[in-house]
């Protein structure tokens, strides 16, 4: 069985960012990037998967401009055996992404596919969500636990919902997205990334997959949280049990 | 204070009410001292003003970040604790084995097969962040499995290399005795034929990982060709005891060990055969020389990168400390050394490649980066004020380390006369005072 394994390129998670001067987005200009930290999760598990041998291949795809080579090399380090690069500039939404992923599960026919539950750029929360739908596969997100079933040819996996944990059984192929707790991610290791040069990565665009890339959302404007004021201190109970009915309305 | 001694003294005997005010557990250097980060949050990667990256591969460049994200995480938020009880993180020995670090340049048996550039740079990446760490991969890679790869029969390859890349073995390299060190092919050490092997006497000192090695590699002067011979010996074999150097001022988490060897009997299979001479010993010191060449190269890029967000944390007189012009002075000044000395190693490195370097130029390297090191460090030390005096902001634990880098795999001054014998032809190692002639 193949596993397909989502990974983006996404501004490190340790950088201050900034918001652009003329509000239209966020600083990226020599701003460090790095793999999707919920990606990495995504990858990692599929990697288990195939270690348990209950995969053949794990084939990691990522969309984008021509610098996103740099996290597909990452995931080949990391192990995957093969990579797929969709080149595509400007914004790329997630109903974009969903459909390119659709055309090539027609392509390559996997029988799991794994995602990040979101970019920590965008936090949208939706590509999983969406090429489940235009596959019509089912989908268990945010997995904190993914135990495969290949002779059931079906799969385990616990949720983590607001009330709690949530165990859902998915026949295959199943659409699945990855939480925080799910896994540690491996190191890559030295001899894997001097092999990853070596890896077949395979290249297309939007056009070669017969998706129009026309997007439907537009950003308008961008801008900072406003900056937290200073807080009041108040000299008496009383003053505060006004202050919270009078002032912020609260009680 | 003399006054209060006694009644000090009093207190702690009598275990009183007061001893929870005398005995309270110091705080933690965050909370004593919020006002800069300590190295336990490692800074960002700065000192690479000339962008050294331009001149790597994309694998040497995909490594050094690897290797950078491990030791930020694994090691730094421990470091300061280990260096200071001179204990070594034993916990931290699966995850550097899960990224292959060890082996570096050996091609096949599990290991990395690095390019001499990549492995230079996965050393100081280590070195960057803990230096004991660089030592402690340093000595099990570039020296004891590097010896087995370039000194050892295919049989000995096939059993050690692979458990030893995966650190799943560590292994150790004992040259040094107590009475050779400069002086290093004049040991003492002996080894003597018997039925089936051979029997190790004598004693070794100054040996990183001895204390807990699984793998020692030993050279001792074979009793019947009067050359140095190289032997695979086990921990545990009898009459072999290693102990702990203690008091050691720099590089605290090494384990150093004492060896004694006592009749201790090695198996002809465990004999390397390719070790015939001094000479084949230095084949492998000449590779490990430029790795120890970058050990100093990380170290000062990683006092770097924590000045340079010191000076834009820490404020006195209203004004960050990177706002004043003596300060801004020393930056500039370590950011040179940084960009030269990385040059240097770098084209060390080339030379090793292209088949062209010679001991003389390895040498070079190693003298003249540790001794710009030195000036870099007592620079980032004096930037950082008080806090340069304590291990938990990096540069005053990097400025100890480098005493013992200046001085090991050949010292400063030993390597020095190395290169110069080189360009003059002259040996001058041995002082004038030995020879008979008259200088009247």
């Amino acid at each position: 069985m193949k596993i397909m394994v989502a990974v983006k390129r996404v501004i490190d998670y340790a950088v201050k960012i900034r918001v652009k001067a003329d509000k239209s987005g966020v600083e990226t200009q020599n701003v460090k990037m790095s793999m999707n930290p919920f990606c990495e999760i995504a990858l990692e598990e599929a990697l288990r998967i195939k270690e348990a041998g209950l995969a053949s291949e794990v084939v990691a795809v990522t969309m984008g401009p021509k610098q996103s080579i740099d996290t597909l090399r990452t995931g080949l380090a990391m192990g995957a055996d093969r990579g797929i690069h969709v080149e595509a500039t400007g914004d790329l939404f997630p109903l974009a992404v969903a459909k390119l992923f659709k055309a090539l599960v027609e392509i390559e026919k996997p029988g799991l596919i794994i995602l990040g539950k979101q970019a920590i750029d965008n936090d949208c929360n939706q590509t999983g969500q969406m090429v489940a739908g235009l596959l019509g596969w089912p989908q268990g997100t945010f997995a904190s636990k993914v135990v495969l079933d290949k002779e059931k040819q079906e799969v385990m996996v616990d949720r983590e919902v607001d009330g709690g944990l949530e165990t859902v059984c998915l026949n295959l192929p199943a659409v699945i997205t990855t939480d925080l707790r799910l896994n540690q991610p491996r190191y890559a290791t030295l001899p894997n990334i001097m092999k990853a040069k070596s890896k077949p990565v395979k290249k297309y665009t939007p056009e070669e997959l017969n998706v129009a890339m026309k997007s439907d959302l537009e950003v308008v404007e961008v801008t900072e949280p406003p900056k937290r004021k200073a807080g009041v201190l108040v000299s008496s109970v009383d003053e505060l049990i006004d202050k919270l009915k009078n002032e912020a309305h609260v009680i | 204070m003399t006054v209060l001694g006694s009644k000090l003294h009093q207190d702690e005997l009598n275990g009183s009410a007061r001893s929870s005010y005398f005995n309270s557990p110091p705080l933690d250097v965050s909370v004593a001292f919020p006002q800069a980060t300590p190295a336990s949050k490692f800074p960002t990667h700065v000192a690479d003003y000339y962008q050294l990256d331009d001149l790597l591969t994309p694998e040497e460049q995909a490594i050094r970040l690897q290797v950078r994200q491990c030791m930020e995480k694994e090691v730094a938020p421990v470091m300061a604790e280990y260096w200071e009880k001179a204990k070594f993180p034993f916990h931290v020995i699966p995850k550097l084995g899960e990224m292959c670090v060890a082996g570096g340049t050996i091609k096949g048996y599990g290991c990395p097969g690095l390019s001499i550039t990549g492995s230079a740079l996965a050393t100081a990446e280590v070195a960057r962040v803990d230096a004991s760490c660089s030592t402690f991969i340093l000595v099990h890679s570039s020296l004891a499995m590097l010896t087995i790869a370039l000194c050892g029969s295919e049989e000995q390859k096939q059993k050690y290399l692979p458990s030893l890349a995966q650190l799943s073995n560590v292994a150790c390299w004992a040259l040094t005795e107590p009475d050779y060190g400069s002086d290093a092919s004049a040991l003492r050490t002996t080894a003597t034929k018997v039925a089936g092997g051979w029997i190790l006497e004598g004693q070794k000192r100054w040996i990183g990982n001895g204390t807990f090695a699984d793998v020692l590699i030993i050279f001792a002067r074979n009793a019947s060709t009067n050359q140095i011979n190289g032997f695979i010996v086990k921990k545990n074999a009898p009459g072999l005891t290693a102990t702990k150097i203690e008091n050691k001022i720099g590089l605290r988490i090494v384990q150093n060990a004492d060896i004694v060897m006592n009749r201790v009997f090695v198996p002809d299979e465990d004999r390397l055969p390719g070790v015939n001479s001094f000479q084949d010993t230095a084949k492998v010191l000449a590779v490990s020389r430029v790795m120890v060449a970058w050990q100093p190269i990380g170290i000062c890029m990683g006092i770097y990168d924590m000045c340079h967000r010191y000076l834009r944390e820490r404020k006195q007189f209203k004004a960050p400390l990177a706002a004043f012009q003596i300060n801004q002075q020393k930056l500039a000044q370590m950011l040179g050394n940084i960009q030269a000395m990385t040059l240097v190693g770098w084209r060390l490195c080339k030379l090793y490649e292209a088949g062209t370097m010679t001991p003389g130029q390895a040498s070079l390297g190693k003298s003249w980066i540790t001794l710009r090191a030195r000036e870099t460090a007592a620079l980032g030390r004096e930037l950082l004020g008080g806090n340069g005096v304590l291990g938990d902001f990096l540069v005053a634990k990097a400025f100890c380390d480098l005493e013992p880098i200046y001085t090991y795999e050949g010292t400063y001054d030993i390597n020095s006369l190395v290169t110069a014998r080189e360009v003059t032809g002259i040996a001058s190692f041995k002082p004038t005072f030995l020879t008979k002639q008259s200088r009247l």
